[in-house]
């Protein structure tokens, strides 16, 4: 998987969860932008992209993240994929 | 996940327009939001809708202490409170802890008796989940002050606050997590980053534990369970295989449907109606009742027994018509995919189960189910085979008899009238929750209801509870007058279907009339509000005399009697006094 693909499958799962309108995420993002991302959406947003990616967050990083800037960088953490 | 399958189905669900609506609110010390989406979808597939009210984070103590606050303005039908163990672990483990548990239960219990007096509301809470780390490891439990021996003390405690409040249930979350794994339902990182009660997969299992009870409180319980024989009852075919062939036996799969029969025993202890719906000829189906040294059901233990060609939706109607029960209060077991998938079809109101292709793992997936919800018992669910038998000999001498006045002399029928009292409430709450066609009013009243009109004596609430030559029929009669702008209202009328026709309508009638009359009352109204059951006794009043006042909100009609327009009516019932 690269990184174009990583933003495509996270682009869905935004809009699948957060109902989220546009067609492109911006990494300076977060849920100060996207109405539907409240800290209850969050925890399922990202329980949600742990399965589809197949991964598993630690504690530490589900508190850290706070924008799709993060999101993106726990991801190719986690795939091991580098930017 | 099914999870996220039910998250999409509620963000746009559109409450069908028949549900019934329900007022419930949500307190927990853990985080209510994920479990409250649940409810709204699953609710909906129960033909209700929810009004939830969700109280702030571990906010019991603030809410029910303040007579004004959210929760009370809310006017809860229900109080769900979700406890959570890791909650509490912190300052259990800063005390004493046999200190702490006596506090907190002493807390929990006030603080729900202030809330049940404030609302009247049916309360249902958890209790805990065995926590994970024992510092004694197996020696735990013999240590009075460990954090294990506080756990269980606390899930002792909330049990006996259930038995001692009126109106609450306990939700056993334990058994209910242990039966799917602990390790498994606990997510500690969803707790630490969400307070959230337990991982997202378990969370629609959380949610529909709540709302089967608060469906067994509405009176949707199961009375009768239907099973077929061949590889269901036992393993093989009767017809080809024989007494000595068919597999019923200590080991082996011939024990697990031994297992079943076991537990369709202790259900029918339990009050349970059993009946046989077999494709079979009768004299093969009854063999094994009778001959077989290992059978644990016998055809006594049956209300019904059919065994024939017919189609089994068809025959299943048969039963319902016999024991007069709804079709949605009926469970139907069958090993075969065509019949359950025929039986689903045709009479979509029956539950039935889908069960394994091989009999070890029925009773899993029965349990796994939970059908027999209930919310309250009552001597009279233990004898309700009996009821139902008995029953059956009556109907062979009412052919005898050439009229119904002849017959029900026969029957030497005796009643009791009774006020509600402290030994009558269960069971007269229980009827009020499970009748459903002859039931007038169908308020659904609870026990802290029947307790407040026991406690008033411009109001009459009674009971008749009816025996004749062949036994008792027990408690089959509720009705509250109340008084209201100087007429008597008959509020709530309900009787038992056992005994229609016998005279207990025109003996109850009677005696609310001697009450208006003690009263100094002119005029007696009585309130009928059709349902989707009650057709049965739309024309009541107007068979008595009564005339059709109005009919408020569009839902209730109101019919009324002058006092000095009605005469005793007669019937073959003698009273006696309640011993």
């Amino acid at each position: 998987m690269n990184v174009t693909e990583i933003n495509k499958k996270l682009l869905n799962i935004f809009k699948d969860i957060l109902d989220y309108p546009d067609d492109a995420l911006g990494d300076h993002m977060t849920p100060a932008h996207i109405a539907e991302w409240d800290s209850i959406n969050h925890i399922t947003l990202i329980m949600e992209i742990q399965s589809e990616f197949g991964i598993v967050f630690t504690t530490l990083e589900i508190k850290a993240i706070k924008s799709v800037g993060d999101l993106q960088d726990a991801i190719l953490k986690h795939l091991s994929i580098s930017r | 996940m099914e999870y996220l399958k039910l998250l999409k189905e509620f963000k746009t669900l559109i409450p069908k327009s028949g549900n019934r609506t329900l007022r419930v609110a949500i307190l927990g010390s853990c985080s209510t939001q994920h479990i409250t989406r649940l409810l709204h979808v699953l609710a909906d597939k129960r033909k209700l809708t929810l009004e939830l009210y969700e109280a702030p984070f571990d906010s019991l103590v603030a809410e029910a202490l303040d007579d004004k606050s959210d929760l009370y303005q809310f006017r809860p039908e229900y109080v769900v409170v979700l406890n959570q163990f890791e909650a509490i672990k912190s300052q259990l483990l800063a005390q004493e802890n046999t200190h702490f548990v006596k506090d907190w239960l002493g807390k929990q219990e006030q603080l729900l008796a202030k809330l049940i007096h404030q609302t009247n509301a049916v309360v249902i809470q958890t209790n805990f989940i065995a926590p994970p780390e024992r510092v004694f490891g197996n020696y735990e439990n013999r240590i009075d002050n460990s954090m294990g021996m506080a756990f269980r003390d606390l899930n002792h405690g909330l049990l006996e606050i259930s038995k001692s409040l009126n109106n609450v249930h306990l939700l056993d979350l334990d058994f209910l997590a242990s039966e799917i794994g602990r390790r498994s339902w606990r997510d500690e990182k969803l707790w630490l980053t969400g307070k959230l009660p337990c991982s997202f997969e378990y969370l629609p299992a959380y949610a529909n534990a709540i709302l089967d009870i608060i469906s067994a409180s509405l009176g949707k319980v199961i009375k009768c369970v239907i099973v077929d024989l061949d590889n269901t009852l036992w393993g093989g075919v009767i017809g080809d295989d024989g007494l000595s062939g068919i597999r019923l036996s200590e080991d082996g799969d011939g024990n697990a449907f031994i297992q079943l029969q076991e537990f369709l025993s202790a259900l029918k202890n339990r009050g349970i109606l059993l009946a046989v719906c077999s494709k079979n000829e009768l004299a093969n189906a009854q063999l094994p009742f009778e001959e077989h040294p290992h059978m644990k059901l016998k055809k006594d233990d049956f209300a019904v027994f059919i065994a024939n060609w017919e189609d089994k939706a068809s025959n299943i109607q048969a039963i319902q018509k016999t024991l007069n029960i709804g079709l949605d209060s009926m469970v139907f077991l069958d090993d075969n995919p065509f019949e359950r998938n025929l039986v689903k079809g045709l009479l979509p109101e029956v539950q039935v189960p889908e069960l394994p292709e091989d009999p070890a793992l029925y009773l899993r997936a029965i349990s796994e189910l939970n059908l027999f919800e209930i919310t309250s018992f009552s001597e009279t669910d233990l004898n309700r085979s009996e009821l139902y038998r008995i029953e059956a000999q009556r109907n062979d001498l009412k052919a005898q008899f050439e009229n119904l006045d002849d017959y029900l002399d026969s029957l030497q029928m005796t009643a009791d009238i009774e006020r509600f009292n402290d030994f009558n409430l269960a069971r007269i709450v229980q009827l009020m929750l499970r009748s459903n066609q002859f039931n007038l009013k169908t308020n659904r009243y609870s026990e802290s209801d029947c307790i407040s009109f026991m406690n008033d004596m411009d109001c009459a609430p009674f009971t008749i509870s009816l025996c004749d030559r062949y036994g008792s029929h027990g408690l089959i009669c509720v009705s509250v007058v109340k008084i209201q702008n100087s007429d008597a209202i008959i509020d709530e009328f309900l009787m038992s279907c056992r005994v229609l026709k016998r005279g207990v309508e025109e003996l109850a009638l009677n005696h609310i009339f001697d009450f208006a009359r003690s009263k100094n009352i002119k005029r007696v109204i009585g309130l009928y509000e059709p349902t989707d059951k009650n057709s049965m006794v739309k024309d009541f009043y107007q068979k008595y005399g009564f005339h059709l006042l109005d009919t408020q909100d569009n839902a209730t009609e109101r019919w009324v009697l002058e006092v000095s327009h009605f005469q005793a009516l007669p019937n073959h019932i003698t009273t006696v006094k309640p011993s």
